[in-house]
């Protein structure tokens, strides 16, 4: 390493560059109100985000109010045979449904609910050109959610601090609108269909399933045992 | 005020006269060019100025002003503005030295990883003993002996000649 040290040795300091560090100034002494511009800053900051937040407050809260009216009337808790609901609290998607394809505002767009909602299966069936099977216990629920798209049933319900979702349609498709990608499947057999169940963690989140020509889904939020899940469809 | 204002440039020149050629040095080792190896020696008497320390003694005053530099030569490699200087700058550049001797050894030493320049120069340039080094990179000694193993084995891989060392 006696070569590292001759060529180390031919870096000195030059006489410019000492001149320059001897002429160094101590750094002016910091200001006693060098804090006034870091807090007026973060005062900037606060109201920009007090205003934001409440702009979108008040917008959140003009979409509810334009989503919530038929909701909160009693006669939109109705399920089968007339019976009220009392305490039906369905998943946001499920709430904002209109009986009408009525309108919500969502960051200033205008989005039409493609879900029609119903106060009773009766008329729900009724704009149907199938008569739906609902197989269980699913048929004799009270507090069902009753919603239609098109040719497609939708039932929503809340049992044990767990949202559901029972979807058929004709055809092959697959209804559930559940594109997660799951890590466990497992098979089951319903009357002779095969029905998928999907979920993580062995627990299940959904099932789909076809039967005579029509589609099948059911979705549990949070995800639930497997005899849980198709205690709905057996029971 | 005057003449602690002189005290102080006496000292400062002292500092310079002494340590200058030992910071430029490391700091040179540490970031491979001579404009940035001056802003850091600059900046070490800036932080001298400004903190005015009192030390213990000569060694002391070595160990603080080593650390103070392989610091802010450490700032400086982490700084984004390091890779964004402009093409208008390079007239300000500091000249770099003509190696008469020893190149191929530089070049071989420059070429290696940041952690290991700095400890084979403070060993092999500096005479720093591992606990010393080990002490002035907050690092365990077995860290210390382990890079320098590891250093002296791409020295002599890379140096077709070969390289004599002194063991740890």
């Amino acid at each position: 390493m006696k070569r590292y040290k001759a060529a180390m040795d031919q870096i000195v300091v030059s006489d410019a560059l000492r001149q320059r560090v001897l002429s160094l100034e101590k750094p002016a002494a910091v200001s006693r109100w060098r804090w006034v511009r870091p807090v007026c800053g973060a005062a900037a900051c606060a109201v920009v985000v007090a205003v934001t937040g409440l702009w979108f407050g008040l917008d959140g809260q003009k979409s509810t109010d334009l989503a919530a009216p038929n909701l909160a009337t009693p006669e939109a808790g109705t399920a089968t045979g007339g019976e009220e609901t009392a305490d039906v609290n369905m998943a946001p998607s499920v709430r904002e449904q209109e009986p009408t394809a009525d309108a919500n505002l969502l960051d200033g767009m205008t989005l039409a609910n493609p879900f029609t909602q119903w106060d009773s299966l009766e008329d729900a069936v009724a704009t149907l050109s199938f008569e739906p099977v609902l197989p269980g216990r699913i048929a004799v629920l009270s507090g069902l959610q009753i919603s239609t798209m098109d040719q497609m049933l939708q039932l929503c319900w809340q049992a044990d601090g767990v949202d559901y979702c029972y979807r058929t349609a004709p055809g092959d498709d697959d209804v559930s609108g559940d594109w997660n990608g799951y890590s466990q499947t497992w098979s089951w057999i319903l009357s002779g269909s095969e029905v998928t169940l999907k979920g993580e963690d062995d627990l299940c989140s959904l099932a789909v399933w076809q039967a005579d020509g029509y589609s099948f889904s059911l979705s549990a939020s949070p995800a639930v045992s497997q005899e849980t899940l198709t205690g709905w469809l057996t029971e | 005020m005057g003449q602690v204002s002189f005290a102080r440039d006496e000292r400062l020149a002292e500092t310079l006269d002494l340590y200058g050629n030992m910071i430029l040095r490391i700091a040179f080792s540490c970031l491979k060019n001579m404009t940035d190896a001056e802003d850091v020696l600059q900046d070490v008497f800036l932080k001298l100025i400004e903190k005015q320390p009192v030390f213990e003694s000569d060694e002391h005053e070595k160990a603080w002003l080593i650390r103070v530099t392989i610091n802010l030569c450490r700032n400086r490699l982490r700084s984004p503005w390091r890779y964004h200087r402009d093409l208008e700058d390079v007239s300000l550049t500091a000249p770099e030295p003509d190696w008469q001797e020893g190149s191929e050894v530089m070049e071989a030493v420059l070429a290696l990883p940041e952690k290991y320049r700095e400890v084979i120069h403070l060993f092999y340039y500096e005479d720093c003993s591992v606990a010393q080094i080990a002490g002035l990179l907050k690092k365990k000694e077995a860290t210390v002996r382990s890079l320098l193993f590891r250093a002296r084995a791409m020295l002599k891989k890379s140096l077709k000649g070969g390289v004599e060392f002194e063991e740890v």
